[in-house]
């Protein structure tokens, strides 16, 4: 491993740099459309009877009136100095507001992962190590059951069991984890528990899979033959050589988590950005939208930075390049 | 460590079977197979593609699939491995007997240093520290000829070409110093240039150290000047057995002899297009009555259609066979099986 780190770095710019197009392509897209979105923004904030003159009055106010390509230039110049606008309604700046949205979700999708994982690769390892046997029949059982709940339904479910008849979570809600940090698990224990549902039962199927592959490759026939135990073998010999799949599902599933975000947020009232956008979206809130849009862009560029340097830490025959 | 014993062979196998079930009912992989290999002894195992030589050998290291129904003894040093609970007996077929598989490209795990997978079991079986493994495994794959050991010890088995992950390999095997080391094909998957130098290590380890080794092979080049036996297999049966020599110098059974006819000759011009033998393997699910070589077998007559050859031992009890018509002793088989062959073409 010679100077690894520089390696993974410039690995890691150059992927950055082809992230670029990609953010350029969304960002304006998301400008252009807002044209043709039904309704605009001045006609939500100055009611169904404003007339056209008031219509066009905000709207030159704003720099709506613009074209697409200019209106968009001008928020790039705005993203390079770091503002990027103030929301429609309360005015506020609207990269402050992303920050503190974007941690709320973060700390639900991280969250979420973690548990999934924790609960997710042991269990495969175990069912796979006894493929067939009860363990493993009763999991591919339950987990086939998970997998077919949406999450609007566990949500449902999950919040009517744990805070309206054990009433041991709050219903819905939030506080800052910086305020309250035992109230802050309090709050996301919910919303983490639906995203975690469908999360851990699709990464086991995953990690089952997987790991039934890897112990059918002759190395694991050779350390049998050795006379190691089976919890050797699945750990020094099946674990590493099957992480590579997980990871790139557990990228794939940023998608989910982020989507799921959007259902678990309004219905726990949880302020991410989830929530942020449908309301956004809802008023024509274009600053809000275009920043979490961007946001969005940027996650999964960076998301697909780390699996790929993640493959490269896992299997000693791939080169960060 | 065990002190041989001179009443036990090393390894005795008694009536070995194993069936694994099949789409067309159980396929009977190995039918009754019986032999006893003695301490610092080299054994051939020869057969066609499929004649179950691979899953003889898994049978006996106990790591044939779950599915398969096995049964018979495996004897090492007079103990019956069937009788040991199974962590005891992994544990002592880890420790006495090493394996070398026939591909070293999927046999060393990609992602765990060459270090660690050759000292893994001398960690487990014989209790070594750190130090003393790190120090036992670089000697070792010293002595199976990789020049830089000690780099090779921190390296990644992608690192290395086929010949030297099997020389890795091998000395995976030797970890716990084992009196018995299994090769199976383990040149086959290599170049020719480096199929006879790892014979050629595998044979002086076998001398040097004094164990035993079973070398499994389609070839019979292989165990010529290697090996003390030969041990010959055709459709999951043991069809002879006898010391090297006098297997090449008179074979028995009329499936030995046509294998001999079929290997590749020092004498013949290079390219020469081998002799293969005409027909197709038995089939393992429906297994007609009588020899199993009779559909292929130029000397097959009713009898061996008809009923199962029993096996033979000669009289001074050291060649075995199960032919009905045998070939006569002390005469080569190679001239009176040696089938027209232009009629074949
Ligand atoms: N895991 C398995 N499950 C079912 N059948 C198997 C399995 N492994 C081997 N067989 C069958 O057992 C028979 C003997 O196979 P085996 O691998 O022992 O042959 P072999 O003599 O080693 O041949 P080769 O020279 O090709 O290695 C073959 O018919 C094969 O199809
Ligand atoms: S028993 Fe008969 S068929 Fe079988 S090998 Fe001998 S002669 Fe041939
Ligand atoms: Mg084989």
């Amino acid at each position: 491993m010679r100077s690894a780190g520089s390696t993974y770095l410039r690995a890691a710019g150059t992927r950055l740099l082809a992230g670029i197009p990609v953010f350029v392509l969304v960002t304006f897209a998301a400008t252009a459309l807002s044209d043709l979105m039904p309704g605009s923004a001045a006609q939500t904030i100055l009611g169904e009877n404003a007339t056209l003159e008031q219509i066009a009055a905000l709207n030159a106010e704003y720099g709506y009136d613009r074209p697409a390509v200019i209106r968009y230039l001008d928020w790039l110049g705005g993203l390079a100095r770091g503002d990027l606008g103030y929301t429609l309604f309360s005015r506020q700046p609207v990269a402050e507001l992303l920050v503190n949205r974007a941690a709320v979700t973060f700390e639900i999708a991280l969250l979420a992962m973690l548990v999934s994982l924790l609960l997710a690769i042991p269990l495969a390892m175990v069912s796979a190590a006894r493929a067939g046997g009860l363990v493993d029949s009763t999991l591919s059982a339950v987990t086939s059951f998970l997998l077919s709940i949406p999450t609007f339904v566990s949500v449902v479910v999950l919040s009517y069991v744990f805070s309206i008849v054990l009433r041991w979570l709050p219903a819905t809600g939030w506080v800052s984890p910086f305020v309250d940090p035992l109230g802050n698990l309090m709050f996301v224990a919910l919303p983490v528990l639906s995203l975690s549902v469908h999360q851990s039962a699709y990464f086991f199927r995953v990690a089952r899979s997987q790991f039934a592959a890897t112990l059918q490759e002759d190395f694991v026939l050779v350390a049998r033959a050795k006379g190691l135990s089976t919890s050797y073998i699945m750990l020094r010999h099946a674990l590493r050589p099957s992480l590579p799949q997980v990871l790139t599902v557990l990228g794939l599933s940023m998608t989910f988590l982020l989507g799921g975000s959007f259902i678990v947020e309004s219905y726990f009232a949880v302020p991410g950005i989830g929530w942020t956008v449908l309301n956004a979206v809802k008023n024509h809130d274009l600053p809000v939208v275009q920043a979490i849009l961007s946001l969005t862009v940027v996650i999964f560029v960076v998301v697909f930075i780390l699996v790929d340097l993640g493959y490269a830490l896992i299997d000693p025959r791939v080169q960060a390049t | 460590m065990t002190v041989p014993s001179d009443i036990h062979p090393l390894l005795a196998v008694e009536n070995l079977s194993c069936a694994v079930p099949g789409p067309a009912g159980a396929m009977r992989i190995l039918t009754d197979v019986s032999f006893t290999l003695p301490h610092a002894t080299a054994l051939g195992i020869v057969g066609e593609s499929g004649a179950g030589k691979s899953m003889l050998v898994k049978t006996i290291m106990d790591i044939a699939p779950s599915r398969a129904a096995v049964t018979g003894a495996v004897r090492l040093d007079g103990t019956a491995l069937q009788s040991l609970d199974t962590r005891t007996r992994r544990t002592t077929l880890g420790r006495r007997v090493g394996m070398v598989f026939q591909n070293p490209m999927t046999s060393l795990n990609p992602f765990v240093r060459v270090g660690r997978q050759v000292e893994e079991a001398s960690r487990k079986h014989l209790g070594l520290d750190r130090r003393a493994a790190r120090e036992k495994a670089i000697a070792l794959l010293r002595a199976v000829g990789i020049p830089d050991a000690a780099e090779c010890y921190h390296g990644f088995p992608h690192q290395f070409s086929g010949g030297m992950k099997q020389r890795i390999m091998i000395a995976t095997a030797l970890a716990c110093d084992p009196e018995l080391l299994i090769a199976d094909e383990a040149t086959t998957a290599l170049d020719a240039t480096v199929q006879k130098d790892i014979l050629d290590l595998l044979q002086t380890l076998q001398q040097r150290r004094r164990m035993s080794m079973i070398l499994v092979t389609h070839n019979l080049g292989v165990v010529a000047g290697r090996t003390d036996e030969v041990i010959v297999m055709y459709g999951g049966r043991l069809v002879e057995h006898a010391p090297t020599e006098r297997l090449f110098a008179s074979p028995r059974h009329r499936y030995t002899a046509a294998l001999l006819s079929a290997m590749p000759r020092i004498d013949q011009p290079a390219h020469t297009r081998l002799a293969t033998i005409p027909g197709q393997p038995p089939s393992l699910a429906h297994p007609e009555p009588g020899c199993p070589f009779a559909p292929r077998c130029p000397a097959a007559i009713d009898a061996c259609r008809a009923a199962m050859p029993p096996m033979t031992v000669s009289a001074d009890g050291r060649h075995r066979f199960a032919c009905h018509v045998p070939l006569d002793a002390g005469i080569s088989g190679d001239a009176s099986v040696r089938q027209p062959e232009a009629a074949n073409v």
